[in-house]
């Protein structure tokens, strides 16, 4: 006869839908990164570049209507950050002479550019700090205290799980680059003399989300199947660091001596980059942007699969 | 030995400990106090690991904060558990061994000498990431005391040890007291920590409630009857018997799930006699629960106490 | 006693290095030089664009392109990277003048370039923009060997990748989570009260990281010299070696600092603080610029090498100083010492308090 009789108590009251529950993954990893004051004042910063590239905006919306700033835009122009070699002096040979042959005409491409702008250089290394930051211990965090026993213990599968955690990753990564580049289209807009530009540029709001998209789901993936990897955050910080710092010194070694473009495949900015050329109808869809675009493809997929076979490993017992 | 003046230790707006007097002298101490209570701060302060907010601290007359000569003479086993996977216990016990001073060879026969008295001879050379949480738990205990440290600190000490571990390490450590050294034991189980320390520190909130030899808690314990709570499907069956026999000093029916609350100063007595009267009257239990109720009792009178509620 | 911990620490830390993986990545950032220099070296002939003739790129040029009327330009260089450093001898409307290391940019060699006035009035101009950098010789001068120009590439490359990069990552990997390793893995407190345990536990972690780290440099450029083929082969393998050690000695203080003091985003920071201050401070031509590793760095490896007469004026005042030798060693091990004992303070009179406590 036994003492104890506690057989499975039912809620009866109403519960969320299925298709939600991840949502709570998520809300309860952002609330807690949310109290780290070094995010904070990341976010914060991150603002201040949308602030300076605005800037941007108002020289070349001003050259239109006064031939004394028109000299300005060269200089503008040459902002771009190398993406693949001799990209720039493609790209930005290509928009000033579109400037040069019609200023009003070239304002998607220079909108389009100074967007890419913003994206590629203070935002990229933000961004690339920001996830560092933030990612490395969403999954190993929980699988050093054990806690995904307390997560799979409920009605929540593998995959609303990473969901959970990756939207954690993409809220604070829109926040920093997706947030304050459309805010920084609008300040164009507001800068700009006359309302109508809304009709040249009505599209760049759109590539500014697919622009992010391109950004957020690879480095997501990465970052948190590194995060799966190891039970001890720092291994996974470093990783991530690493993927991004040896990239980049591969690239500029090989590339600099070499002059071949297929290095460029080494550094995940550099594709990123050539990826988001593309999006901004910078370049045309090359060989190298179809390069680019696989191999971003692969660096999503190949270790979102491993990091769902690590999430779901410890149940398999 | 160990001395505190109006100690407070705040986390910003949360507070650890809230001013506490004490002046321990060489001995035993049993820290009791439910989770949450402010235990661990107070061994982080007296171990120099935090220091007071307001107040002071002194251990053999000195702050122990960043004082080496005393460290040499602490042992601590902290409430954590110990995550260094790929190392064995004996390599991991000799080397906080060595940080104390001893060569390599002195600190690995240190080591093996003081993992074989918590029973982990056999273990020591497997790696921790093997150990179950009650291998783990002797570990710790191993190297806390293999140095041979004047002042034993033990935090949490019997987590994780089944009965006979437990019994085993009470029974270490009463030799380690007879060995005329002092041991600070902090638990938040009563009885645990009454096999081995004569004197006991109640805490409670971050306050210091009492303090004293275990006869004056049972004093106190005794104007605070124990309460089991039964849930069953006769009660009044099982109140009727229970009143009969005179062993509760009340009964209370508790609606709707046929609750039963005994109060009672004699608890051994009633389980001892529980079980023959279930065959005997037929009585089936889907839940009871006793034990830890009358050290939260104890707490609560105590505060009234101190809020000046109660006598 | 001190050092007696401070040993035992280490002795332990780099026991646990001895993992599958900690191993693997050990390999990894040794090979990774290695990997880059090896496929350099291998291309190094063979994938040069086109010059001027049509030839292929090679370690020299020797080119002259006839104008007419007897005017002519001669170029008789060796490749720099990407570029070419050459003496150019100009004849132009019967003005004959010839310069040594002019610069001469390997875009401006290339085939496409098939206008001869063009390509002239290009070698003009590159040496009217560099006419401080380069020496004019007199006509009777003329027949004399070119000046030595040191084959500085390899040096360059060899240091961007291990003393810089190789470096800067091993150290982040084991010295900036110094403390925060410990508190994640709620060791800490077993370390903190043992005597002198905190600053025992912080150089031993120290000694292990750069004893870790510096392995990982001196293998990766003995490989990368032997792979390299370089100029002064030894001489550059021993100045790497030296600048690999004083690397590892330095940033590995700094990042010891930023894991007392910020222990909780030390990586982060860490990571932030290097791009911030050795690859954009480190280049800029004021004074701050001599407050970084780097620029301390560089200045060894110019000076060990001997390269400082190669170097114009303009390119000392900016991107090197005119500091003795003796002045930089002083200040690396002096700031190491220095952030070390800054480090130590930290570490011993701050508070870190655990989950528990709170």
């Amino acid at each position: 006869m036994p003492i104890h009789d506690v057989g499975y108590r039912r809620w009866n009251g109403v519960t969320t839908s299925l298709l939600l529950r991840w949502l709570v993954v998520a809300g309860a990893g952002i609330r807690l990164v949310w109290k780290s004051h070094w995010l904070r004042r990341m976010l914060f910063f991150a603002w201040l570049p949308a602030a300076v590239t605005g800037v941007g905006f108002f020289i070349y919306e001003q050259s239109l209507e006064r031939q004394e700033w028109k000299q300005a835009i060269p200089y503008l122009i040459e902002w771009y950050p190398e993406s693949r070699l001799n990209a720039r002096s493609e790209i930005a040979a290509n928009v000033k002479r579109a400037f040069e042959e019609d200023g009003k005409t070239a304002r998607h491409q220079i909108w389009s550019l100074l967007l890419l702008v913003f994206f590629r250089n203070p935002q990229g290394l933000l961004m690339v700090l920001l996830v560092g930051m933030i990612a490395p211990s969403l999954i190993s965090l929980d699988f050093r205290s054990r806690a995904y026993l307390l997560y799979f213990s409920r009605p929540l599968t593998p995959g609303e799980y990473i969901l959970g955690k990756a939207l954690v990753v993409w809220t604070y990564l829109a926040a920093v680059t997706t947030l304050p580049a459309l805010a920084l289209y609008v300040l164009g807009v507001l800068l700009s003399p006359d309302i109508s530009v809304v009709l040249d540029t009505w599209d760049l709001p759109l590539r500014i989300l697919l622009a992010s998209l391109v950004l957020m789901l690879p480095t997501t993936s990465l970052a948190l199947f590194f995060s799966s990897l190891t039970t001890e955050s720092r291994y996974a910080g470093f990783a991530w660091f690493a993927l991004w710092g040896l990239g980049w010194a591969a690239y500029e070694s090989l590339g600099n001596f070499t002059h071949a473009k297929q290095w460029s495949l080494l550094s995940l900015y550099h594709v990123l980059g050539c990826v988001q050329e593309w999006v901004f109808k910078l370049s045309t869809f090359n060989d190298d942007v179809s390069s680019a675009a696989t191999l971003l493809l692969i660096v999503t997929v190949m270790p979102f699969i491993v990091l769902v076979s690590r999430v779901a490993a410890p149940m398999r017992i | 030995m160990i001395e505190l003046e109006r100690v407070t230790k705040l986390y910003r707006t949360v507070i650890g400990v809230n001013d506490i007097n004490l002046s321990l002298t060489g001995g035993s101490y049993g820290l009791v106090g439910p989770n949450g209570s402010g235990k661990t701060t107070l061994l982080n302060l007296i171990t120099g690991q935090l220091r007071p907010t307001i107040g002071v601290v002194r251990v053999l007359g000195y702050s122990p904060w960043n004082r080496d000569s005393l460290l040499r003479m602490i042992g601590l086993c902290p409430a954590v558990d110990v995550l260094y996977p790929n190392v064995t216990a004996l390599e991991w016990v000799s080397y906080l061994v060595q940080l104390h001073g001893f060569s390599r060879r002195e600190s690995r026969r240190r080591a093996a000498e003081s993992l074989d008295r918590v029973g982990m001879s056999g273990a020591m050379q497997r790696t921790m990431g093997t150990y179950s949480l009650g291998m783990r738990q002797r570990t710790k205990l191993a190297q806390a005391f293999a140095h041979d440290p004047q002042l034993l600190i033990l935090d949490e000490p019997f987590n994780g040890l089944d009965p006979i571990g437990r019994h085993e390490m009470t029974e270490v450590l009463k030799q380690w007291v007879q060995g005329g050294r002092s041991l600070i034991l902090a638990s938040h189980i009563l009885h645990e920590v009454e096999a081995v320390s004569p004197a006991f520190l109640l805490i409670r909130g971050g306050r210091l409630l009492a303090s004293g030899p275990p006869n004056e808690i049972h004093s106190l314990l005794a104007d605070v009857p124990n309460e089991i709570r039964v849930r069953c499907d006769q009660p009044a069956l099982l109140a009727r018997q229970l009143v009969e026999s005179q062993l509760a000093e009340s009964v209370r029916f508790v609606e709707p799930d046929n609750q039963l609350v005994i109060s009672t100063r004699s608890p051994v007595q009633v389980f001892e006699q529980l079980p023959l009267w279930l065959e005997k009257l037929g009585i089936h239990i889907d839940e009871m629960h006793s034990a830890d109720d009358s050290l939260q009792r104890l707490f609560t009178s105590l505060m009234r106490m101190h809020r000046g509620e109660e006598a | 006693m001190m050092w007696h911990n401070i040993l035992a620490v280490f002795r332990f830390e780099l026991l646990r290095t001895l993992t599958l993986s900690r191993i693997g990545v050990w390999i990894f950032l040794t090979a990774f030089p290695v990997f880059i220099i090896s496929i350099v070296k291998y291309n190094e002939e063979s994938f040069e664009s086109p010059t001027f003739d049509g030839s292929r790129g090679r370690r020299t040029v020797q080119l002259t392109v006839p104008l007419g009327n007897g005017d002519f330009v001669s170029i008789d260089g060796r490749r720099r990277g990407p570029n070419y450093v050459a003496r150019v001898t100009t004849v132009v409307e019967g003005e004959r003048r010839t310069v040594d290391n002019l610069l001469v940019p390997g875009d401006l060699m290339r085939y496409d370039n098939r206008n001869p006035r063009q390509f002239m009035a290009a070698v003009l101009t590159l040496i009217s923009l560099q006419a401080k950098s380069i020496r004019e010789r007199a006509p009777a001068e003329e027949m004399e060997s070119m000046p030595h120009v040191p084959d500085t590439d390899w040096g360059w490359m060899l240091f961007a990748l291990i003393p810089e990069v190789i470096t800067l990552f091993g150290l982040l990997l084991w010295i900036t989570p110094v403390v925060q390793a410990e508190l994640e893995g709620r060791t800490w407190i077993y370390l903190a009260v043992r005597p002198r345990g905190r600053a025992s536990t912080l150089l031993g972690k120290y000694l292990t990281a750069i004893t870790w780290t510096a392995l990982s440099g001196w293998v990766s450029v003995t490989l990368c010299v032997w792979v390299a083929q370089p100029e002064e082969a030894w001489r550059l393998w021993a100045t790497l070696i030296a600048l690999v050690s004083f690397a590892c000695l330095a940033y590995g203080a700094l990042y010891s600092l930023i894991g007392v003091f910020l222990h909780r985003r030390a990586m982060v920071i860490a990571v932030a603080y290097t791009l911030v201050s050795e690859f954009v401070v480190a280049f800029v031509p004021a004074v701050i610029n001599q407050f970084t590793v780097q620029y301390r760095l560089r200045n060894l490896l110019v000076d060990f090498m001997d390269w400082r007469s190669y170097y114009s004026k303009e390119a000392i005042g900016v991107l090197l100083g005119e500091q003795p030798l003796w002045l930089h060693v002083l200040v690396l091990l002096a700031a190491t010492v220095a952030l070390l004992v800054v480090a130590v303070q930290v570490i011993q009179h701050k508070e870190y308090a655990t989950a528990d406590d709170v």
